[in-house]
């Protein structure tokens, strides 16, 4: 009894405080570092302030262009994170139906991944013809490329599910949809939440390339309009924080998804001894 | 009300042509404790899975007698060499899966997985996950999920394989115990010779190449106590199954 009670059913909070801050610590150094630099080579080399602003000019034009900014990463954040949300229900719903059935995959699936190398920015013209110019086209494109890691991550996750447990369900008389639900959805999460994490990723991307084919400037632009009327400005510092939100956008989902994913394979790692 | 099953004349040849199992035949009484032995790749794991109606003879039958006739399929519960546990499960929602997936209510099901645990001794283990158990533990959740449905056929493919042999006897004696209590009809795989004496009232031993039955043995001791594995006796019934495995495997090799 000893030996498995010093095992602990979950990692205590504390440790994994520790872990993430062993983890944040460093790249933070690197980024600290990378900034000083970037900032001393401006001011010595003294380029033009179009090519390349110094990052305290980017924080300047971010403190100034606060409420444009805030309201950009809302508008694209929201964007991506609908899309974000439809890949995930598309992408566990076609990857469990393509699991499922040996014709599904085989019909689908090369398909599925010749489409996923049709570049994006290629069709999004085609989304402004099918969606209209606005939020949908964002949303449409942010869906288009985050759906395909997650079908795929879905697919291989079941696929893997072990022929023993699936051999103790079909003795227990278990029905499909007991089976998927059941077995093969818990087995597949592991590969699912990596999945979901490119995608969270992808879907910023892919919601800003939407905007810059599809979105019109209004009283409040989204980050992709912004982007390209700061340049079309010369305003390269406001493109440079237009990006900055961006990407902190993206960090934000990518961080909320691997936390959600943490919580869910809690028992997974648990139980991995 | 099961009688007995009737093997008779069952045979697997599978697809590729591989004769698994060529004729076997014999009787196993409805309550009885039966132990299939052999060396590896005699079809001991394919007889069992054709008694449980998992999978079906190519030649033969396997026919459930009844008082009034041939019966279906009895109730029938499998627990393999594997514990096969759900990961993200707790044991006790593992020992309740086989009532979960047959839509019995949660209070019922708790109820009912709770007692069996406690019966096989993992009373204490219930909100554990398996990555949290030893081999042996993880076996006896495993024979508690087998036992939860409370199955008239009970069949076991080298349950304690894996498991030292010295947590191999202690479950061994709740294999006999569970099995008299539960009155239930026991198929037994394993390839230990001192186990399948210890446990069965009828031992069948089988050959490779093709698969068959090549002797069946019916040991019986006035008492049953974990020490009998220590006693003359016991060591006599252990050699005659020893005895009948070495000329069975000679001649297989001829
Ligand atoms: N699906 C299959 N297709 C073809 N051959 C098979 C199949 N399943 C089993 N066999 C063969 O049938 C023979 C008997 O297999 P089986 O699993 O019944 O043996 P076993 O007595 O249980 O062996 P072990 O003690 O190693 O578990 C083996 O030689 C095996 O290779
Ligand atoms: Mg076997």
């Amino acid at each position: 009894m000893s030996r498995s009670d010093s095992k602990r059913a979950v990692p205590p909070v504390s440790s994994v405080v520790m872990r993430a801050a062993q983890a944040v610590v460093p790249s933070l150094t690197v980024v600290v570092v990378l900034l000083a630099a970037w900032q001393g080579a401006v001011s010595l080399f003294a380029p033009s302030e179009f090519l390349v602003p110094a990052p305290l000019a980017v924080v300047h034009a971010m403190i100034q262009s606060r409420h444009a900014l805030l309201a950009a990463a809302w508008m694209t954040g929201s964007s991506a994170v609908l899309g974000f949300l439809m890949a995930a229900v598309i992408g566990v719903t076609l990857g469990s139906m393509l699991a499922a059935s040996k014709f599904l995959m085989r019909g689908l699936y090369p398909i599925a991944t010749l489409l996923q190398m049709v570049p994006l920015v290629a069709i999004a013209p085609l989304l402004v013809v099918w969606c209209g110019y606005g939020a949908r086209t964002s949303i449409a494109s942010a869906v288009i490329v985050s759906v395909f890691p997650v079908l795929a991550a879905t697919l291989d996750g079941m696929r893997s599910t072990d022929l023993g447990l699936v051999e103790l369900f079909a003795v227990n008389r278990a029905s499909r949809l007991q089976r998927w639900w059941k077995l093969e959805l818990p087995w597949a999460i592991p590969s699912i939440v990596t999945g979901l994490r490119i995608a969270a990723g992808l879907s910023v991307i892919g919601a800003i390339v939407g905007e810059f084919v599809g979105a019109f400037a209004g009283d409040q632009s989204p980050v992709g309009i912004l982007i390209v009327s700061a340049i079309r400005e010369n305003r390269t510092d406001l493109v440079f924080a237009a990006v900055s939100v961006a990407a902190l956008v993206g960090f934000a989902l990518f961080g909320v998804v691997s936390l959600v994913g943490w919580i869910l394979l809690r028992r997974w790692h648990a139980s991995a001894g | 009300m099961l009688q007995r099953i009737e093997i008779s004349q069952v045979g697997r040849v599978y697809d590729d042509g591989f004769v698994a199992l060529a004729g076997a035949s014999f009787d196993i009484r409805a309550g009885s404790m039966t132990v299939l032995v052999g060396p590896s790749g005699c079809g001991k794991t394919t007889l069992l899975r054709l008694i449980g109606g998992l999978d079906h003879p190519t030649s033969g039958r396997v026919i459930f007698h009844g008082a009034a006739g041939a019966l279906q399929q009895p109730r029938t519960a499998f627990a393999f060499q594997e514990a096969r546990l759900l990961p993200w499960r707790t044991v006790l929602d593992n020992v309740a899966l086989p009532l979960e997936l047959a839509g019995v209510a949660p209070a019922e099901r708790i109820e009912r997985a709770t007692a069996m645990l406690t019966r096989v001794g993992l009373g204490g283990a219930t909100r554990k996950l398996p990555g949290q158990l030893s081999g042996g533990m993880r076996m006896r959740a495993s024979i508690a999920r087998a036992l939860v449905t409370a199955p008239q056929l009970l069949l076991l493919d080298e349950p304690f394989g894996a498991v030292d042999e010295i947590s191999r006897h202690a479950l061994d004696d709740l294999l006999r115990s569970l099995w008299a209590e539960l009155a239930m009809t026991v198929v037994m795989v394993t390839h230990s010779i001192v186990e399948a004496t210890y446990v069965a009232e009828q031992v069948v031993v089988m050959a490779p190449a093709p698969g068959r039955i090549v002797a069946q043995f019916t040991p019986s001791f006035a008492h049953h106590s974990p020490l009998l594995r220590a006693t003359p006796e016991f060591a006599a019934v252990n050699a005659e199954v020893l005895r009948s495995l070495g000329e069975a495997m000679v001649g297989a090799q001829r």
